[in-house]
């Protein structure tokens, strides 16, 4: 089997600086302090592939090589990278993957480098996405990186599915427009995440909000709400009055923004000087489950290490599509411990117990 | 079976859908001048039409509806079996034109009436006592949640969530949320019981109670109750039971032997007084011991000499219905159990459970139903998903089974099931009956292959086809008002 490798170095830098994408900030993103998480990630699904008799087309330098280095693979370099990598030297490697006559190119990035791998393979051959990108919405993408690892191994059958990608500077700006980009063949495994896009009511946001509004009143206590992305947590932010994102993650305490618009280390900061009750309020990716690692990588592991309390909160609708909830951290030992069932509020009295895979 | 033509009859056709209102012609009745002016008025908002104009206006009317008396009504979940005629000469004897403002003293037969009603539901139900005064399944299910909400506050205990699995009727988490509780649901297991893992997750010192429908909306008996209770009952919570599905386990097993607390039933199900349009309905409650005091008020009660209505009791959670409940369907109740004795109230269960079973063994190899080896009890809910091939869905099948001149049967429901047909024959319906109703469900999904745009196109004979029952729903107009 040959499979075409290739990573997108500045991947998924931008997500716990804030920055819903790294398209084209990846110098600022570095700035802010964000850390090349796709060659890390890209390792260890490599890690999990048990036929070691595939052999690997790559890219370059961190394009490639160098995780491909550390394993005991085969494989060759058929494309240069340059130092500063861009769209094209990953539009650039697929072309040549594609002339190279590939089973299936593996690659590491977000929704913005499966665009850049469909738009050279054009549905001639399967790819499989390592989720390592900031936005990680289309169902091209597997569950966890281990997940993709044995996949790549072991499928025999294929799907088309659709690419998606949001368009990160309305993003950056709020607004939240998701768009089709293009269709893609995909390996068919319960580890590929799915991506039906869902429509959920407006009227169920408002009562969960309101409940939770309204549970904050009962228990008089001092809390800093530490509150997620997505248009049903925007409805708790908007009942307690907070001038709040729709994209970003907010900290706010006693009716007052701690902090808007946050990343993982203003929201570190904000809880080094807090003493009281710390909660948690997210609502997951409809369909894909996911209640931490996708779209809000600013709530990191220390973040969640120190809430008191997590609320995961979902329309009826959202629910009725998402068979479970998912997890991906990146601190293996805190996933495990989040594992397990959970009580999700999706109306003023309602829960459903969900399990968290 | 007898194909149809797909064309609408000639009484259809032409069919006059003027309401009773608009027929009215304007003057046809004479003010009568005989009476005093101080008792007269001036408006009234009748029809004025003549009797045979009046009596034909029903009749036409009641040839274009559908009723258990025309034919099969197999609608899941609702039991809409036969309403035998003796209960309704019963409740129109002349002895029973009493009021509820009456003495007591001078309506010691109908208060008898329903004290023997509520010792019989105790005895068929084993619990220890009954409300009869619910109008409804839903209303009985409030009633419950209030009173084990109202056992929980004077024990002082802040207990305040309920178990509901995803099964459930629609009502029960509602039931549960206007009572004020918190309602957790939990996924089903792939074969459609109690998951009793999720359950033992989902229970803590917060749980109020669980609500169980057994036989459930997929008609499988619940095999670990007593695990369940045992479950619930550790964790300091109680067991509801809804009885919309007694008609599967009637005279076989009890809801208090299998560790239940409280429950809701419904007459207008399991014991045959008439039900949808044709109601009032009536949900009786029956409660243990420990919840007694709750119950609402009043209750009818005996003290050896005469029966009496007891509105003197402190802990009760209050009225939940004007005077006494819905006494005739009380009395039609009785009627029932009385003429079908406790042989015959356990040849219902057994009956329906054969019917379902039978009905199963012969649409299992043409319509999708899970685990078609377990035995069902009353019920079964089978899918159209198969046929999603040729884009029909299970709305288009039971509209086309109009035209074959059988009742569809419920459909989406349970929501686990996706294109759910949810069939309940009922002990009433005879083999013929349901060999018929198979058939025409065989017929149909040769139907979909060959020609799915008649199927699509379903109903082709009846009056109307396909309504908005979403804006129906919505926008409810129950009765005509003068001025529309």
């Amino acid at each position: 089997m040959k499979v075409g490798f290739i990573i997108n170095p500045i991947a998924g830098m931008g997500g716990k600086v804030g920055l819903k994408g790294t398209d084209d900030l990846a110098d600022l993103a570095k700035e802010l302090g964000g850390e090349p998480v796709s060659l890390r990630k890209a390792q260890l699904a490599l890690q999990n592939i048990e036929d070691t008799d595939i052999f690997f087309l790559t890219c370059s330098g961190k394009m490639g090589e160098t995780v491909l280095e550390k394993t005991l693979f085969n494989f060759k370099v058929i494309y240069h990278a340059p130092e500063k990598t861009t769209a094209q030297d990953t539009i650039n490697a697929a072309l040549k993957m594609l002339e190279a006559n590939c089973d299936l190119i593996l690659f590491s990035g977000g929704d913005g480098t499966a665009r850049d791998v469909i738009s050279a393979v054009d549905m001639k051959i399967p790819i499989l996405g390592i989720p390592a990108g900031v936005k990680i919405f289309s169902p091209v993408f597997c569950i966890t990186p281990k997940e993709c690892g044995k996949i790549v191994s072991t499928f025999t059958e294929t799907s088309i599915r659709e690419v998606l990608d949001i368009d990160e500077e309305a993003y950056r700006r709020n607004e939240l427009s998701v768009k089709i980009r293009g269709e893609a063949i995909v390996p068919v495994s319960p580890g590929v995440q799915s991506g039906k896009a869902i429509s959920d009511s407006v009227d169920a946001k408002i009562e969960v909000a309101s409940r939770i509004f309204d549970d904050f009143l009962a228990g008089g206590k001092d809390v800093l709400y530490i509150i997620g992305p997505g248009t049903t947590t925007m409805e708790v932010k908007k009942r307690f009055g907070i001038d709040g994102t729709l994209l970003g993650v907010d900290a706010f305490r006693n009716g007052k923004l701690v902090s808007k618009d946050a990343s993982e280390k203003h929201l570190l900061d904000a809880l080094l000087e807090f003493k009281g009750k710390v909660v948690i309020i997210v609502s997951p990716i409809g369909s894909q489950g996911f209640i931490f690692g996708r779209g809000n990588q600013q709530i990191g592991p220390d973040v969640i290490k120190r809430a008191d309390d997590i609320k995961v909160i979902a329309s009826p609708e959202k629910l009725e599509f998402t068979p479970n909830l998912h997890i991906d951290t990146g601190d293996h030992e805190l996933d495990e411990k989040l594992r397990g069932y959970i009580k999700v509020l999706s109306g003023y009295h309602d829960f459903k117990m969900m399990k968290v895979v | 079976m007898n194909f149809p033509e797909n064309k609408k009859s000639c009484l259809v056709e032409n069919f006059d859908f003027r309401l009773i209102f608009e027929k009215s012609k304007k003057n046809t009745f004479k003010k009568c001048n005989d009476l005093p002016e101080n008792i007269t008025r001036s408006t009234l908002s009748i029809p004025e039409l003549s009797e045979p104009e009046v009596i034909r206006h029903y009749t036409n009317l009641s040839k274009i509806n559908f009723g258990v008396d025309t034919g099969m009504y197999p609608l899941g979940s609702c039991t809409m079996k036969y309403n035998p005629r003796f209960t309704e000469h019963m409740a129109t004897h002349e002895q029973n034109m009493v009021h509820p403002y009456q003495d007591e003293s001078t309506i010691q037969g109908s208060l008898e009436i329903m004290y023997l009603l509520k010792k019989h539901l105790i005895n068929i139900c084993g619990m220890d006592d009954f409300s009869l005064q619910p109008a409804a399944g839903a209303q009985g299910e409030f009633t419950a949640m209030a009173i084990l909400k109202a056992f929980f506050e004077r024990k002082n205990d802040k207990r305040n969530e309920v178990i509901i699995p995803d099964s459930a009727h629609g009502t029960n988490p509602k039931s549960a949320a206007m009572a004020g509780f918190d309602v957790v649901e939990i996924k089903s297991d792939e074969k459609g019981y109690i998951d009793l893992e999720i359950l033992k997750e989902a229970v803590s010192e917060k749980t109020a109670a669980f609500m169980l429908t057994s036989p459930s909306t997929l008609g499988l008996f619940e095999k670990n109750i007593l695990e369940i209770a045992r479950i619930i009952h550790g964790a300091g919570g109680l067991l509801f039971y809804d009885g919309a599905n007694l008609n599967g386990i009637i005279g076989k097993v009890r809801p208090g032997d299998m560790g239940f607390d409280c429950m809701s039933l419904n007459l207008h199900k399991t014991f045959a007084v008439p039900h949808g349009g044709g109601g009032p309905g009536c949900g009786p409650i029956g409660v243990k011991k420990h919840l007694v005091d709750f119950l609402p008020v009043p209750t009818i009660e005996y003290d050896g000499e005469k029966y009496y209505l007891d509105h003197d009791r402190p802990d009760s959670i209050g009225k939940v219905h004007g005077f006494n409940g819905n006494y005739l369907s009380v009395l039609k109740a009785l009627g029932y159990i009385k003429r079908h004795g406790s042989v015959g109230l356990k040849r219902i269960s057994e009956f329906s459970v054969l019917n379902s079973n039978y009905m199963v063994s012969r649409l299992s190899s043409t319509y999708e139903i899970k685990n078609p080896d377990i035995p069902r009890k009353h019920e079964a809910v089978f899918s159209a998903s198969r046929h999603k091939n040729n884009d029909i869905t299970a709305l288009d099948i039971a509209k086309r089974l109009i035209d074959y001149g059988v009742h569809p049967p419920t459909i989406y429901f349970p929501l686990v099931i996706k294109e759910a047909l949810m069939i309940e024959p009922t002990e009433t319906e005879s083999k013929e009956a349901i060999d018929n109703y198979c058939d025409i469900l065989i017929r149909i999904n040769d139907e979909a292959t060959k020609d799915p745009e008649v199927v699509k196109t379903a109903p082709h004979t009846s009056i109307v086809g396909r309504l908005d029952d979403v804006f129906a729903a919505r926008k409810m107009i129950l009765r005509w008002s003068p001025g529309e």
